[in-house]
């Protein structure tokens, strides 16, 4: 029932896919090219799966080999061992081919033995099996526990059952069978009130048990203290079902696996029964520090090891690093919930690696991490804002920009900077008041104006401001300036909004109606460089705002000189949205914006 | 006494040794000739990686980290070469410059697939990726001749390398125009004047670049026709590289002619 399994190094190579199991086409290349990028280099959905299109996928991860076993199945099938198959598959695999992928470094095995097709294919049928022995279909929709609906419609009977409990059935009405309020209890009906109608179907609490029996297959969610979801694939949640995954499933497949695998001595005789998976911890364990001796003089060794290098990181190492790592970056003023999500990926990324020669564990920890700051700080997709302005106009219609955000982050002086900006480079701008509520936004925005029509006399742009006054809608006045641009060949329109709390639902709505109605080409979402943990749930409910076709195309950070080298408000906020920086503005000045550069920004996050 | 002396020199030496080995062969892996593989995502590098390291191509997925091979060996080239390929997705283009830091490469591959270059938005992708490329070489010192492989040329969409050639320049030429005319923001920089290619005034074409050859070929991981590239690479590979005698050369040699002085002011001085 499987579409693939594929066993790939980080590099890209495919070492062993196996034969496709299931009917239909196998699924494309860019499933798990899209797994790649969206899980492990962009880092947007950190569970263990992953779905895209029709199809589930689960992986496993090897560090020490950089390995990454990957099974993808029809997500209607909800297999339950999958990650049974994935942990089995992987220990048989590091255990055949470890040694011959660690001395080549970098060089693939390239005969994958039959020996392991085998394994796989019989692994994959015992559980199958298992999974076959103790159904975990979810029952029928139209059962119901209080018995089959009567035959005949309820809610064609005019008056209410209990309002006529004694009346005969008069012979126009259909025949309908009579019931006392207890028959109807027992049924699990609700008898009927005066003036309301009696409840028709025959079971609402059937259909309770509907959703019930449905919710059973959704995972459980974790919801942290800060409003975030915090990330759970929802097993531990799960103790309905009989025959579950993990510690349970153990066990289960052990017995299973006396008579499937006792024949196959060559394993090196470890694969008995029940004991296989036990046995794998225990040796897993000991192959993390097999090499080097365990006991006083090991210790000692290990210690030096340490500024040697050449160690193979636990866990146990890893903590105190990561700890101080984690403070570091608090005092950067990352917030908490990503600074701690970001030493987490850390730790996955170097568990079970070996330190290179003269690197100590800090030294390691602090490659990885800048490592992970560098890929979250630059954006997935470059934007060359003159570049798609000027694509955009030769199609005769002005690029919008609008800049969102809460109450005073600077959208106003912000919008001003990149009107400046984009007037050096000759276009003829109309700025939008559309911040119809705060009393002088209308007013500032004309003092901007005005100082830009005085700065840019030379340089050969233009500058006009649209306004409404105030009181009026925002959308609306949005969607006239964009119509009077196109009328009077602008090239592009700046929208300035309102500033609105990111918790404040009546205000963040009016956005979504703002975003459909002026279709702007670009949001823009200004954060101040100052905000400490309320950045993440600012950027998520603002992404979040925008309706269901729309997020925020780039984040504006302002104040940054005000922080010094506290610029970790950045990362909180790229990372927990995967929304770009595109500009950062460093004061008040109309000369004060600059482009983001990421080495100088993990420069700034890194130093002591 | 001395015991303790003994072992305490012991020590010493021991840690002078590893570290010399160490320093040697951190200088080893630099005296390598490299060549880089880099280009746009599902270009085709690391599956080329794979042809030229094993004789076989094995399927491949989006690649995290970057496949080194220390033992590349092409039949016309003289020694040895370390082949690198680096993943393409724009998060990870710090290891380009990781990698940059470390040594000069002999030879720099951008694999692009030649096949889903008829979308406009394809071609610009690709230019915008070529053209910071060959912006940051020019910061190198030594000049790096950079190959345009266009892969998948079995495909029937495939565009022909001349082809390429134009659409590419053309869409540089876009954003050369683009790049002029705007002020740039950057932040935490050293002002540098804005780099541009080639000359201002005609449009852009890769031979203008000076010193850094640019050359476009197709080829196909696929049906194992890489035999163009592969010579490509061993000729930059090579200790002693073929003169050639390209206009860039010429014009080298003309301006030494001029900065002669003229015979008839010989005569004056007389």
């Amino acid at each position: 029932m499987l579409d693939a399994f594929t066993i790939l190094t980080r590099g890209g190579v495919v070492l062993w896919s196996a034969p496709k199991t299931s009917n239909g086409p196998p699924p494309p290349n860019t499933v798990l090219n899209s797994l790649i990028s969206s899980v492990f280099i962009e880092e947007r959905a950190s569970t263990t799966s992953y779905a895209q299109g029709n199809y589930t996928v689960r992986w496993s991860v090897a560090n020490d080999l950089g390995l990454i076993f990957v099974v993808v199945y029809q997500s209607l099938l909800q297999l339950t061992w999958a990650e049974e198959l994935l942990e089995s598959v992987k220990k048989v695999f590091i255990r055949m081919y470890g040694e011959e992928i660690k001395e080549g470094k970098g060089q693939v095995p390239q005969n994958i033995d039959v020996k392991f097709e085998d394994f796989f294919s019989r692994r994959v049928k015992e559980l199958e099996a298992d999974a076959g022995a103790t159904p975990r279909s979810p029952p029928p929709l139209t059962g119901s526990p209080f018995g089959p609906r009567p035959t005949k419609p309820i809610d064609t009977v005019s008056t209410p059952v209990g309002k006529d409990a004694g009346a005969p059935p008069t012979p126009g009405t259909p025949s309908v069978p009579f019931m006392t309020p207890d028959a109807m209890k027992a049924r699990g009906l609700r008898p009927a009130v005066k003036g309301r109608r009696s409840s028709g179907r025959a079971s609402p609490a059937g259909s309770e048990s509907d959703t019930g029996s449905s919710k059973k297959g959704k995972k459980g969610r974790r919801w942290g203290m800060d409003g975030a979801a915090e990330e759970d694939d929802g097993q531990t949640l799960d103790f309905s079902a009989p025959g579950g995954e993990g510690a349970n499933g153990a066990g289960e497949g052990g017995d299973v696996d006396v008579e499937g695998l006792a024949d196959t001595t060559d394993y090196g005789g470890k694969l008995t029964s029940g004991e296989f998976m036990v046995k794998e911890l225990g040796e897993d364990d000991e192959d993390g520090v097999s090499t080097k001796a365990k006991g006083a003089l090991g210790g000692a060794f290990g210690y030096l090891q340490g500024f040697i290098g050449g160690k193979t990181l636990t866990s146990e190492d890893l903590a105190p690093a990561l700890a101080s790592m984690q403070e570091h970056l608090l005092k950067k003023n990352v917030a908490k919930p990503v600074a701690t999500h970001l030493v987490d990926s850390v730790e996955k990324s170097l568990v079970n690696t070996t330190t290179k020669s003269f690197e100590s564990i800090q030294a390691a920890v602090n490659g990885a991490t800048e490592q992970a700051l560098k890929r979250i700080l630059t954006p997935g997709v470059g934007l060359d804002l003159l570049r798609e302005i000027s694509r955009v106009n030769k199609e005769k219609r002005p690029y919008t920009i609008s800049f969102i955000g809460v109450n005073g982050v600077g959208k106003s002086t912000n919008l001003s900077k990149v009107a400046f900006w984009l007037l050096q480079n000759k276009l003829r701008i109309l700025v939008a008041a559309c911040d119809t509520f705060r009393s002088g936004a209308v007013e500032q925005l004309r003092v901007h104006v005005k100082n830009l029509t005085k700065l840019s006399e030379r340089s050969g742009g233009a500058v006009e401001l649209f306004e409404r006054g105030y009181g009026k809608d925002a959308a609306a006045i949005a969607k006239d300036a964009i119509s009077y641009a196109a009328q009077n060949n602008f090239d592009v329109v700046l929208i300035d909004t309102a500033g609105r709390r990111h918790n404040d639902a009546r205000l963040m709505s009016s956005l979504e109606k703002f975003a459909q109605l002026a279709r702007p080409d670009k949001i823009f979402m200004v954060g101040e460089a100052l905000v400490g943990t309320d950045s993440v749930a600012q950027a998520r409910n603002f992404s979040d705002a925008l309706g269901a076709g729309r997020k925020l195309d780039g984040f504006v950070i302002s104040k940054v000189d005000t922080v010094g080298d506290m610029v970790g408000t950045l990362v909180s906020m790229v990372y927990s949205t995967g929304v770009p920086v595109v500009f950062v503005g460093v004061g008040q000045m109309y000369t004060d914006l600059r482009v983001l550069s990421v080495g100088w920004a993990v420069k700034m996050l890194m130093d002591k | 006494m001395a015991s303790i002396l003994l072992i305490i020199a012991t020590i010493v030496v021991a840690g002078l040794a590893a570290v010399l080995a160490y320093l040697l062969s951190f200088s080893a892996a630099s005296s390598q000739p490299t060549i880089l593989l880099v280009g746009p995502c599902n270009g085709g590098k690391t599956a080329l990686f794979t042809l030229l390291q094993f004789g076989k191509k094995s399927p491949t997925h989006t690649s995290q980290h970057p496949n080194t091979s220390t033992s590349l060996t092409l039949t016309l080239a003289d020694r040895t070469a370390r082949l690198v390929d680096l993943p393409g997705h724009p998060k990870l283009a710090h290891l380009f410059e990781a990698e940059l830091a470390l040594n000069t490469p002999k030879g720099l591959v951008f694999v692009i697939d030649s096949a889903a270059l008829a979308r406009p938005d394809a071609i610009r992708a690709v230019a915008e990726q070529l053209y910071a490329l060959l912006v940051r070489l020019q910061k190198v010192k030594t000049a790096v001749p950079v190959l345009i492989a266009c892969n998948k040329s079995d495909l029937f969409t495939a565009l022909p390398a001349p082809r390429v050639k134009t659409l590419l320049e053309a869409e540089i030429e876009k954003i050369r125009k683009a790049r002029s005319a705007e002020i740039s923001l950057a932040e935490g920089e050293d002002d540098e004047d804005k780099e541009l290619l080639g000359w201002e005034g005609e449009d852009f074409k890769f031979a203008m670049l000076e010193g850094m050859e640019v050359d476009v070929v197709s080829g196909s991981v696929d049906k194992n026709d890489v035999q163009a590239w592969k010579d490509w690479m061993a000729e930059r590979i090579c200790v002693e590289p073929a003169t050639r005698y390209t206009p860039q050369h010429m014009r080298q040699h003309a301006k030494k002619v001029q900065a002669l002085p003229p015979p008839s002011s010989l005569w004056i001085l007389f």
